[in-house]
């Protein structure tokens, strides 16, 4: 009789599998998405009216939509791949192996996470070409605003496989995950903003490191429904601190979560 | 020595009680078939073991380890066949055996050698790198059943395990199952017909509306409820006359026509084993039948069945 490999192993396992391309043109497909998204944006701003005058304010502006395109990534590539046992009902197969369930989340974390980092590693190639195409120089900034973006890549991935395992549907994992980052967590710090309360604490707030380049804030300039989302730049330090926090908060809750859900 | 237990297992789903305090104990080489009708409870039991659903109340046991708690160590020794499996659709029965297979801990080369045999014992071979979205129900439900045997388990728990496929594919897996219990293996099997279960099982547990209404070995649940039944296979059917004197027989209970023109009859008999090889002689010997086969008929279980399960 085999004896099951280490829960170390078997999360290798189970992340390769995920990770494999199960459909290469779609997968092919959504890598040139975002391609064609980092193509389009480098295009935009040599075309704008006014280029920004450095290369941070050019990198920040070109970065700016890695809060929009981060939580896109994991719900897209994420969403399925955590609840696609349940309603697939490839569970019944799975499941009934000598695996942990927090092995089968993790392995199942990890390849979404490998999915996300592309994406992101995709978007910020095309942010160093266009900035050194344009500037000459690319500013050192970029690598803690690439950290970052990996960070809040694996914090949106914990609310993703949070939900996902909560409800076992990848739509309604999409759906709140949405509505959490783009609508009630942005809502709710433009308020605390506006109150003059700097709202640290939350992920978005947080998030808004990613384009802080050279004591700019490029988010700092914009406006939701009409209100400042930013108080002055995010403290890197804490927001690391805080975007971390809720990586394994919600990772952890995740785990949880999918171990007490039965497979019915 | 007892390989599965189950300890006032119980299961809820809302206010729906599901299984209601199983209390279950089967030894290592037994046949245990799980009977019973739509939603008595047979699914759940089955699920609650291999750790797919957690119990509300109660416990399960594999090998003394419990399957919500530790299913890595519960699990290790088990193969498990639930409803139809689905599969990821766009990998390969090779790719999900070697998948699997990993999982389990095997290893290159034994883990190629090894799928390479499951897939052939259920005739798989040539689709072997097929995706699994062309597959007929059938060669879905054999897949499921060449994962359920990969890693050469002593313990198999196969619910419906010939659902959807045809003729030849039920008596494969028939065959199959008969050998696995042949080998040694303890083997709980959950099923709707009551052939097939006869067929393979030595042992049934019937269940309804959650509840364990019987737990024995066939032929003492066919004791208990006196009901033992044999069906005869005769080269004519058997006249008024030789059908009146079979009727007269001592430990006759009561005879009736199986069909095929009148050329199979069914026996209703008290006694043991003994008197069913007495039976044979008499109606050798005294009632002149001529008799093509004589083996224990699947309506004796069917009897007992009907009389637990009320509608």
């Amino acid at each position: 009789m085999p004896v099951p490999p280490s829960d170390l192993k078997q999360v290798g396992t189970i992340a390769k599998f995920e990770s494999e391309f199960e459909n290469w043109k779609s997968m092919a497909g959504n890598i040139s998405l975002i391609g064609l998204a980092s193509v389009i944006v480098t295009i935009m701003l040599i075309l704008a009216p006014s280029r920004p005058p450095t290369a941070e304010i050019f990198s920040g502006t070109f970065l700016f939509p890695v809060f929009l395109f981060i939580p896109l990534a994991a719900i897209f590539f994420a969403g399925n791949n955590v609840t696609s046992e349940f309603e697939s009902k490839t569970g019944y197969i799975i499941f009934s192996n000598p695996v942990k369930r927090s092995v089968l989340v993790t392995g199942k974390f990890l390849a979404s996470l490998l999915y996300v980092f592309w994406a992101i590693i995709i978007f910020y190639i095309g942010c160093i070409v266009s900035t050194f195409y344009l500037y000459g120089v690319v500013p050192q900034s970029i690598l803690s605003s690439f950290g970052f973006a990996l960070l809040y890549g694996c914090a949106v991935l914990g609310f993703v496989f949070l939900f996902g395992s909560m409800f076992g549907n990848g739509m309604i994992a999409g759906t709140l995950s949405f509505l959490i980052l783009f609508l009630v967590m942005p809502l709710l710090q433009s308020f605390l903003v506006e109150m003059g309360h700097e709202p640290w604490y939350l992920l978005t707030y947080a998030a808004g490191s990613i384009n802080a380049f050279g004591g700019t804030s490029m988010p700092g300039t914009t406006t939701i429904f009409g209100m400042k989302p930013y108080l002055g730049l995010p403290n890197p330090i804490l927001s690391a601190i805080v975007i971390l926090i809720y990586f394994v908060v919600l990772f952890g809750l995740s785990i949880f979560a999918f171990k007490r859900k039965d497979m019915l | 020595m007892e390989v599965i237990t189950t300890e006032n297992l119980t299961k809820k789903y809302g206010s729906l009680l599901a299984l209601d305090n199983l209390n279950l104990r089967i030894r290592q080489g037994r046949c245990v078939g799980l009977l019973g009708p739509n939603g008595a409870g047979k699914s759940t039991t089955i699920k609650l073991l291999c750790g797919l659903i957690r119990p509300s109340k109660g416990r399960a046991y594999i090998n003394g380890i419990d399957p919500a708690s530790d299913p890595k160590d519960a699990l290790r020794d088990v193969g498990c066949l639930i409803e139809v499996p689905i599969f990821y659709r766009n990998r390969t029965p090779l790719e999900i055996l070697y998948y699997l297979g990993r999982l389990r801990g095997l290893k290159f080369p034994e883990l190629r050698e090894r799928a390479r045999e499951c897939l052939e014992l259920v005739r798989l071979s040539q689709w072997s790198k097929t995706k699994v979205k062309k597959f007929s129900l059938g060669m879905v439900q054999r897949l499921g059943i060449a994962q359920a045997i990969l890693h050469d388990p002593s313990i198999l728990i196969l619910d419906e395990p010939a659902l959807g496929l045809d003729p030849r594919g039920i008596r494969h897996v028939r065959d199959m199952t008969k050998e696995l219990v042949r080998q040694g293996k303890t083997v709980i099997f959950s099923s709707h017909m009551l052939y097939e279960t006869r067929e393979i099982c030595d042992t049934v547990a019937l269940i309804n509306r959650g509840r364990l209404l019987a737990y024995d070995r066939i032929e003492n649940l066919e004791k208990i409820f006196n009901i033992r039944m044999v069906e005869i296979e005769t080269v004519r059917p058997l006249s008024v006359h030789q059908l009146e004197k079979i009727k007269r027989l001592k430990p006759v209970r009561s005879v009736v026509n199986g069909g095929n023109g009148g050329n199979i009859i069914k026996i209703n008999f008290d006694g043991d084993r003994n008197t069913c090889a007495e039976l044979h002689a008499e109606l050798v010997t005294n009632v002149g039948a001529k008799i093509i086969s004589f083996k224990p008929s699947v309506g004796a279980l069917e009897e007992v069945y009907l009389q637990l399960v009320q509608e």
